[in-house]
């Protein structure tokens, strides 16, 4: 037995940051997508209750992403206004079941990634998310409370003279290291 | 562990068939140090599960196996016992073939696949031509002359995509052929080869090569039958000339661009013509081929301008645009113009426009991909017969609700 200590870097956006991409001209489509994709899903869990198509880890999975879409979105209509829209995309991750549920962050995860992918597909989407409940264990620059999304590959490390030196000096290409201190 | 004795090797669990095997002939005593079996020989090494766990009967019948101290290696025997059972069709575990055996295949009238086999003797390629129908023999990495000879009379269909050079004996043979042949191992063709192979009535498909002469692009020109050269990525002005003068269906699915002068050569050939791997057309080019006379595959264009469609539109054959997922209203006003089979697979989604200009259009339409269809659209396309429609697609839904109703019967989990 024993604490796994992990340290893990990204950039850290909210929902709130991610609704920007919400506006007047892309309302309708966005409420298109999100209602076809919701169709989709049902589609295909409906045909496999008549044909047994998908094994049970993917229905599993799907039957959790039309739930979140059904509850989540429920109201939503191609009439929703921007504002309505930001609101339900925010509420996927409010409730306190899903901060407590990593499963249920990454289906809210996926609906982001659609989002992004039609909407800005040279943006990356997030890989991950992470709620911090305590900042002395995990970060006191984080915000508190609330899911955030995790985008990993947003900046690029570039070697210093010093570094350049070091490798002239060792004869070799030296890589950064990161390392987590854990004081109980 | 030494692999250096592999003749095939799997790349994943399944030793029978072509898929994820690839074939390498043993070429000589460098490549096989610690190992004392002459070179040229062949063995089948199965990396992944000893032969002996395959379920076949057969081929736990009919092996021989060579002891070496890291790696156990098998030849599976296709004997005359096996080729008498009552559905020898797939044969790809067997990497070798009795004589007696190949003669009686011979007497059957299937789809032969022997894709296991990494030689042939003579008298086997005898007996396997008399074979009718289909005959697969891609483990093959060379073939003798005598060999290609027999096999030249085959009256099937005939695929041998190991071969990696042909001689031009061998190419003398085949163009005497009149069936239907695959030499997609080929990487290169000689002018003389090429010229060989010009004369073979039937189709053929050389989609390995990499790149063409344009003598040899002249000479393949004048071949009677379906030229597939799909392995191409560019092609010069003068093959692309040479190229359309070809009748028949030409496949040059590999090129990704296209010059305007090579269009403007290629919109003079006569026959189905398949540029598949093109995602872009420019005006120009789309203006050239528009006067094609022939059927036309354009379906790795991504999207259509509305210029480009109404080009497209004046072409008198068949039109594949299979890769367009969306389609604007004044480009559905041009394709409706259009005379012939029009195939728009890809499309996803269409507007109300759209569909009632598509409506409209007098040959048979495909739009199998279509997810979804407002009411409208519907009515549109179902007015038309000759278009046709994935029976699956749903409605366009207007919002959440409509939708829960529309699968009540669906059960789903709560959320929160």
């Amino acid at each position: 037995m024993g604490v796994d200590i992990y340290s893990n870097s990204g950039v850290v956006v909210t929902a709130e940051q991610l609704t920007a991409i919400v506006c007047e001209e892309n309302r309708e489509h966005i409420c298109r997508l999100l209602l076809r994709h919701t169709a989709t899903l049902l589609k295909s869990l409906k045909s496999n209750s008549e044909f047994a198509q998908l094994n049970e880890s993917n229905r599993q999975s799907q039957q959790r992403q039309a739930s979140l879409l059904t509850q989540a979105f429920q109201s939503l209509n191609i009439a929703s206004s921007v504002e309505e829209i930001r609101a339900m995309l925010k509420g996927m991750t409010q409730s306190e079941v899903v901060k407590e549920c990593k499963a249920k962050q990454l289906e809210a995860l996926d609906i982001w990634s659609l989002l992004i992918n039609e909407l800005h597909p040279n943006a990356p989407s997030p890989e991950d998310t992470v709620f911090i409940g305590s900042p002395r264990y995990q970060g006191w620059d984080l915000p508190r409370g609330e899911v955030l999304f995790v985008f990993r590959y947003c900046f690029e490390q570039v070697k210093t003279q010093d570094g350049r030196a070091l490798d002239e000096m060792l004869g070799e290409k030296t890589s950064l290291a990161t390392w987590t201190t854990y004081s109980a | 562990m030494s692999t250096v004795a592999i003749a095939l090797e799997s790349s994943n669990d399944e030793i029978g068939g072509m898929e994820g095997v690839k074939s390498r002939r043993w070429a000589g005593p460098q490549e096989g140090r610690g190992d004392e079996r002459p070179f040229g020989f062949v063995a089948c090494v199965c990396k992944t599960r000893p032969i002996q766990s395959m379920q076949s009967k057969r081929a736990s019948l009919n092996q021989h196996h060579f002891g070496a101290p890291s790696v156990m290696s098998t030849i599976n025997v296709l004997t005359k016992e096996v080729a008498e059972e009552d559905d020898p069709f797939y044969l790809n575990e067997f990497t070798a073939i009795d004589d007696d055996a190949a003669e009686c295949l011979s007497e059957q009238c299937s789809d032969l696949q022997l894709n296991g086999l990494t030689f042939l003797s003579d008298a086997a390629a005898e007996s396997l031509s008399k074979h009718l129908e289909y005959l697969r023999l891609n483990g093959l990495t060379s073939l003798s002359d005598r060999a290609a000879r027999s096999l030249a009379k085959y009256r099937g269909d005939l695929c041998l995509d190991g071969l990696t050079d042909l001689s031009d004996d061998a190419a003398i043979s085949f163009g005497k052929q009149c069936c239907n042949v695959s030499l997609c191992g080929l990487a290169s063709l000689s002018d003389v080869a090429a010229d060989s192979l010009s004369k073979h009535r039937g189709g053929l498909a050389l989609n390995g090569l990499e790149h063409l002469s344009d003598v040899a692009a002249e000479k393949l020109s004048k071949m009677e039958g379906v030229l597939e050269l799909d392995g191409l990525s560019d092609l010069s002005d003068a093959a692309s000339a040479s190229l359309s003068k070809h009748r028949e269906y030409l496949g040059l699915n590999g090129l990704a661009v296209l010059s305007d002068s090579s269009a403007a050569s290629l919109s003079l050939h006569d026959g189905r013509l398949s540029l598949n791997g093109l995602t872009n057309l420019s005006e120009a080019a789309a203006s050239s081929l528009s006067k094609h006379k022939g059927d036309l595959s354009l379906s790795g264009l991504t999207r259509l301008s509305d210029t480009t469609a109404e080009c497209l539109s004046r072409n008198q054959g068949d039109l594949w645009l299979c890769g367009i997922a969306r389609i604007s209203d004044a480009a559905a006003a041009s394709l409706c113009k259009h005379h012939g089979n029009l195939g728009l697979y890809g499309l996803t989604e269409i507007s109300d426009t759209a569909a009632q200009h598509l409506s409209k259009h007098s040959g048979r339409l495909s739009l199998y991909g279509l997810k979804f269809l407002s009411a409208a659209s519907a009515q549109y396309l179902q007015s038309n017969a000759a278009i046709s429609i994935n029976s699956s697609v749903l409605p366009d839904f207007c919002s959440m609700e409509e939708i829960v109703q529309y699968f009540v019967e669906v059960e789903l989990p709560p959320y929160n």
